[in-house]
């Protein structure tokens, strides 16, 4: 995968070498063009001066020039070359210079002109010019005459070569710093990017735990994500940490009293009712410790959770285990009721409060849930579990709260469904109060605030 | 009654099959997913007790393929993770109870009593039949206010055909639901057993509990009665 400097350097480059490619062609032929003109009124120039240079005579006889004002028809092999031909055919007169034979047009009409370029047979390359004239046709001698005039291209083959040069030159030294230009801005535009991934590096080496840099506007809400990511992770590691810090203490209370027993006299019916009932305690740390390190709690990413949907499983699936009591449930969801957390967790809160209703309740369950504080970004969330059975006495409430944290007292009975839901409940930054219902029961209500 | 224990824990599966065969149950037993499933599928189980973290073929597979296949006797699950959602997905594929790891065995029992029961179409814990009383729960039976005393077979025997009252049990049928599948099936045991079963209920048989149908087997015949 070629990096995003790369990519950029490389369109950058290509519409660049482009551009300066195209105008450089453009150029070069419009230079091109108007060097050939240069040459075609330079041509016709020389043809006017052998016509200044030649006379007639009354006769409309030819009188070919004598001298000529440019030195170079004089010089032979000059590469500058004049001739008169009749259009009989008849060559009246050629310059001093013509040492080479230049396949010359004739028959010209009067007025008549053609300018070109054209090869002679040893290869060399011409511009020539034409010009068809004839004298006073009403006299009963009139004769018709084409003056020609070549030119080597040479001079314009060297002018339009020192062009190139200059211009490809020039254009190559501009795109050249150019290129250089771009690298550079390109670089420090993305510099910010190359400094988050420094920056992970950084956390990856354990250096540091956040993007605490600044950023630009464009990937600052990247960076705050990564770093909510990154705080939930650590919690996390903090949080499993904890757990099996906790799980490890939490053990060796009833290990102690396990190893003082078989240490001990005691008759075998007492031994068998600590050794149960020591298990029967470390089995409930286990699973409370278990749950705490599953929470995934509150996070900033939480996709919503349906409710109603994971209320109907689970009533679902606690009709079938409480199919004998016949329980009646009033499940009162506010419609798209959603949960911005963890799926498993709010299965977990739901679990154990519907089971503890269904498990106390004499005939009815009621559950309602709702988003209270639409308005915000993440809403509100609240949950009442309502049932008919005896309801929690007012000084078992905490106890019931504290199953399985406090592992240095002895707590007799099942269940620690209330503890884990608490647990989750704080880790969301949440509210659990346990009342009466209206019932007659127990009454849990949760409260998530919004944000 | 014929239970099927689909568990990899051999010291657990142990266990469950010795307590359960001590309660008078017949048991089968499997270590291994496909194992299970194959049991489950060719034999006549009354109930299965499946762990849900199984080697290879997990426990929701076996379930929803049994269910699939038509299989529709009661299905409980173990399992060690106490999440709600792996007991949620246990019963919305059809399981009808669960229990987590570690667990009492005597809840474990009190429960699979009630499915067997539940599953018969029977709604009380306790039956009356007139003189005769079946309290499922306790696995005890009385008979005119008295506690027959019945070993754990005889209980099975009789409770199947109070669980099928009013039709007729072939004798195969019963040693299918009594019997292991191992077992060495001869069918004079039942008949023996039946024989005790009435004297024991019915000491002077004067009410023709259990009546033999001639080459098709037995039936339970008293009428099922409020209970007091």
């Amino acid at each position: 995968m070629i990096s995003i400097n790369g990519r950029l350097l490389l369109t950058a480059s290509v519409i660049l070498v482009m551009f300066f490619g195209i105008t450089g062609v453009i150029l070069d032929r419009i230079y091109f063009n108007y060097l050939e003109q240069a040459q075609r009124n330079r041509l016709l120039g020389y043809v006017y001066d052998v016509l200044n240079a030649t006379d007639f005579t009354p006769y409309g006889q030819i009188i070919p020039p004598k001298t000529l004002p440019e030195v170079r028809f004089s010089i032979p092999g000059s590469g500058l070359y004049a001739q008169i031909v009749q259009n009989h055919g008849e060559l009246i007169w050629k310059s001093e210079s013509t040492s080479v034979s230049i396949p010359f047009q004739y028959k010209l009409r009067r007025g008549q002109q053609v300018f070109g370029s054209l090869d002679n047979d040893k290869g060399q390359k011409y511009y020539f010019y034409s010009f068809g004239i004839s004298w006073d046709e009403s006299t009963p001698f009139w004769q018709s005459y084409t003056f020609s005039i070549a030119e080597s291209s040479d001079i314009l083959n060297a002018d339009i070569r020192r062009f190139r040069r200059s211009l490809w030159g020039s254009l190559a030294a501009v795109t050249i710093l150019l290129l250089a230009v771009q690298a550079v801005i390109l670089r420090w535009g993305l510099s910010p990017l190359r400094k988050v991934t420094e920056d992970l590096k950084t956390i990856e080496a354990g250096n540091k735990l956040s993007l605490d840099g600044t950023y630009p506007p464009e990937i600052r809400r990247l960076t705050d994500d990564l770093n909510a990511l990154l705080h939930s992770h650590n919690e996390n590691l903090k949080r499993y940490r904890q757990a099996l810090g906790d799980l490890a203490h939490s053990l060796k209370t009833p290990l102690a009293l396990l190893h003082n027993t078989v240490e001990s006299n005691e008759p075998e019916q007492v031994l068998r009712k600590t050794i149960a009932h020591q298990v029967q305690r470390m089995s409930q740390i286990i699973e409370y410790q278990l749950q705490r390190a599953a929470t995934a709690g509150r996070s900033a990413f939480a996709a919503p959770i349906e409710v109603k949907v994971l209320v109907d499983k689970i009533v679902g699936g606690l009709g079938k285990v409480y199919k004998d009591k016949g329980m009646k449930l009033r499940a009162d969801i506010a419609p798209n009721t959603r949960f911005f957390g963890d799926e498993g967790d709010l299965m977990e809160i739901l679990g154990n409060l519907l089971d503890n209703a269904y498990k106390y309740g004499r005939t009815q369950v009621e559950i309602h849930a709702s988003n209270p504080q639409s308005g915000k970004t993440r809403p509100g969330f609240t949950i009442i579990v309502a049932d008919d059975g005896p309801g929690i006495a007012e000084d078992q409430i905490e106890q019931a709260l504290q199953r399985g944290i406090r592992m240095d007292e002895n707590i007799s009975g099942h269940g620690i469904g209330l503890a884990i839901v608490k647990d989750i409940t704080n880790s969301y930054g949440g509210k659990l109060t346990i009342g009466r219902s209206h019932l007659g029961g127990a009454e849990i209500k949760i409260v998530f605030p919004g944000s | 009654m014929r239970i099927l224990i689909v568990e990899d824990e051999a010291g657990l599966r142990d266990q469950l099959q010795s307590r359960l065969r001590s309660e008078g149950y017949a048991v089968d037993v499997a270590a291994s997913g496909s194992e299970g499933l194959y049991l489950g599928q060719e034999y006549d189980i009354d109930l299965a007790i499946i762990d849900l973290g199984l080697p290879g073929m997990s426990g929701i597979e076996i379930i929803k393929q049994l269910r699939a296949s038509g299989r529709d006797y009661p299905i409980m699950i173990l399992t060690a993770r106490g999440r709600w959602q792996d007991k949620v997905e246990g019963l919305e594929v059809g399981a009808d109870d669960y229990m987590v790891k570690p667990f009492h065995i005597e809840e474990l029992l009190a429960r699979v009593r009630v499915l067997i029961r539940r599953s018969s179409g029977i709604t009380q814990p306790v039956l009356s039949f007139g003189p005769i009383e079946l309290d499922t729960t306790t696995q005890t039976v009385r008979a005119h206010g008295q506690n027959v005393d019945l070993t754990a077979f005889e209980y099975k025997v009789l409770e199947y055909l109070i669980f099928n009252a009013g039709k007729v049990v072939s004798k195969s049928e019963l040693t299918e639901h009594i019997y292991e599948q191992d077992y060495d099936r001869d069918s004079n045991v039942i008949e023996v057993f039946i024989r005790r079963l009435r004297i024991k209920l019915d000491p002077d048989n004067s009410l023709n509990v259990i009546e033999t149908l001639r080459g098709r087997g037995y039936r339970f015949t008293l009428e099922q009665t409020k209970p007091q």
